[in-house]
């Protein structure tokens, strides 16, 4: 008897366009979108879960392959991943195991509280870019950011004979800045003189989780920064690996993205 | 320059206010010890330094003293502790965090972003100063003052004057820990970088220094109290005798020693406070 094959019989030529199509439908999709989010850290794709569950129209846009920044490992490269009281509360949300350490320290371990919070992104309709970086802004009346200019990462390696790859822009209401101590996006302001920025903190300071997320907010029209890249912005302590203070304040953002959007 | 104080009336007048003080501050107690310890002394808990100071406000004038103080207080933020840098104008959003503050609102819990202390001090002044008494502010606010031998800031206890600033984050950052909190904090990894690791440490020595929400805090800011009205009196806050609370602790064990191994003062100090000079 002849073994039937275990997959469809499908050509290269079909997987070849189901590639192109499947891509540029979303990306045509998400050429305008309610909320940007540049960088898939923690910080944005709590970011980006929260609103997208709402309904909101969410496209993440990641300059690596992977997604989830450096929630895969904590200190010294090592997977456990720490988090302070309340934010083992995001933890049982998502469904990720966590034990208590000492009083009020919680940990996970980070493979498997990363890709959790990648799929809960994902299951709540958020969708990505990944292997895109972030050029510049678009800006509108009054230096309104509205929307971010992106290319291909790859684009950014090549020998600067070959590198007149043109990038795209993207057009939405609301900009977060998620990309980590770079703050990327604010930097590109900073750039054009509109904006100025502290710089990372020099003092350590326990607890200082708590003023990331107190900070986290529109600090332009159009752009609201979460994550590290607070601390950047307003030259906050310095704050060790717990990633607490990435998901409240990725949860802020999402609160404030929606507040800026409902005032239109 | 010695600083310039009105002349101490008859009877000394001590308010102590809270500016947001972590939960584990007993202001009662407080108030009790100063009563105990400054006999000649009227000692009275003024609330809340912000209420306090609004008190009087009509809500308009109230609303244009908290903006200017959100304002002044963004603007006293140290960011970079290694550098004496001039003031800058802030943000509006830190303005805005500050104002927040200053409203009592969310979470005031946290030490938040480090305070250049002599500019606080000026900031509070605006606030409660009176010329005819003492007021001693006890702080959640991380206080740091810049040390020209060292061109650096530190974490700062207290900033005695007018008024007089006690930092509670300050009893907890400024004196340094056990050499064995640092050595284990380097075995572990990055020191001070690693959450896991600082709490390792912290564990292995535990007690030995003063943490966060410690129940200790309310018997070790007693001291800070009284280094408070010591400057007052005789215009230096500190003693060098490490039993007497007025020792001025560059270490937490010696701090907690001076608070609540000895807790006691030193025969000088004892006079000192027991009548008036």
């Amino acid at each position: 008897m002849e073994k039937q094959p275990v997959f469809s019989p499908v050509g290269e030529k079909e997987v070849t366009r189901a590639i192109i199509e499947g891509f540029a439908r979303q990306l045509s999709d998400y050429v305008q979108s309610d909320c940007i989010i540049v960088g898939a850290g923690p910080s944005g794709l709590m970011c980006g879960r929260n609103l997208a569950r709402k309904g909101y129209k969410v496209y993440i846009i990641e300059r690596n392959n992977y997604l989830g920044g450096g929630f895969w490992i904590g200190g010294y490269l090592m997977n456990t991943v720490t988090f302070r009281h309340p934010a083992e509360n995001v933890l049982a949300e998502l469904g990720v195991p966590y034990k208590e350490a000492t009083p009020g320290l919680f940990v996970a371990d980070g493979p498997h509280a990363c890709s959790k919070l990648i799929a809960a992104a994902c299951d709540a309709g958020v969708k990505f870019s990944n292997m895109t970086k972030f050029d510049d802004v678009v800006l509108r009346e009054g230096n309104r950011v509205a929307g971010v200019v992106v290319n291909w990462t790859p684009v950014a390696a090549l020998p600067r004979e070959i590198t007149c790859v043109d990038p795209v822009a993207l057009e939405c209401k609301v900009v977060v800045d998620g990309t980590g101590h770079d703050a990327t996006v604010v930097t590109a302001l900073e750039r054009r003189g509109i904006v100025k920025t502290v710089g990372m903190g020099g003092m350590w300071v326990e607890r200082s989780e708590d003023a990331l997320v107190e900070h986290t907010g529109e600090f332009h029209p159009g752009l609201v920064v979460a994550g590290m890249a607070v601390s950047t912005t307003f030259g906050l302590p310095r704050m060790g690996p717990t990633f607490g203070g990435m998901l409240l304040s990725g949860i802020r953002a999402a609160e404030v993205v929606e507040e800026i959007l409902n005032r239109g | 320059m010695p600083p310039v104080r009105a002349p101490l009336p008859h009877m000394l007048q001590i308010t102590l206010y809270n500016d947001c003080a972590p939960n584990c501050v007993e202001f009662g107690a407080l108030a009790a010890f100063l009563a105990e310890n400054v006999p000649w002394a009227s000692v009275a808990f003024g609330g809340d330094l912000v209420t306090a100071a609004a008190a009087h406000l009509s809500p308009a004038e109230r609303g244009q003293l908290l903006e200017k103080t959100a304002w002044l207080l963004a603007r006293a933020r140290v960011h970079r502790p290694d550098h004496l840098l001039p003031p800058r104008e802030p943000h509006p959003m830190e303005a805005s965090v500050e104002r927040r503050r200053l409203e009592r609102k969310g979470d005031t819990s946290s030490p938040g972003v480090p305070l250049d202390g002599f500019r606080t001090q000026v900031i509070y002044a605006r606030l409660i100063a009176r010329a005819d008494a003492v007021q001693i502010v006890v702080t959640g606010r991380l206080l740091l003052t810049y040390d020209p031998d060292d061109l650096r800031y530190h974490a700062r206890t207290i900033v005695p004057g007018r008024p007089a600033l006690i930092s509670v984050p300050g009893l907890v950052e400024g004196p340094a820990k056990p050499r064995e909190y640092y050595q284990a904090l380097h075995a572990l990894g990055r020191a001070g970088l690693d959450e896991l690791a600082r709490a390792s440490a912290a564990k292995a020595i535990w007690g030995r220094f003063l943490a966060h929400g410690d129940d200790r805090t309310t018997e070790v800011l007693k001291g800070y109290l009284l280094q408070a009205v010591a400057y007052e009196l005789t215009g230096d806050p500190f003693c060098p005798d490490p039993n007497c609370r007025l020792y001025n602790a560059h270490h937490q064990e010696e701090m907690l020693h001076a608070q609540m191994g000895s807790g006691s003062l030193c025969a000088r100090h004892q006079a000192l406070f027991a009548s008036r000079p």
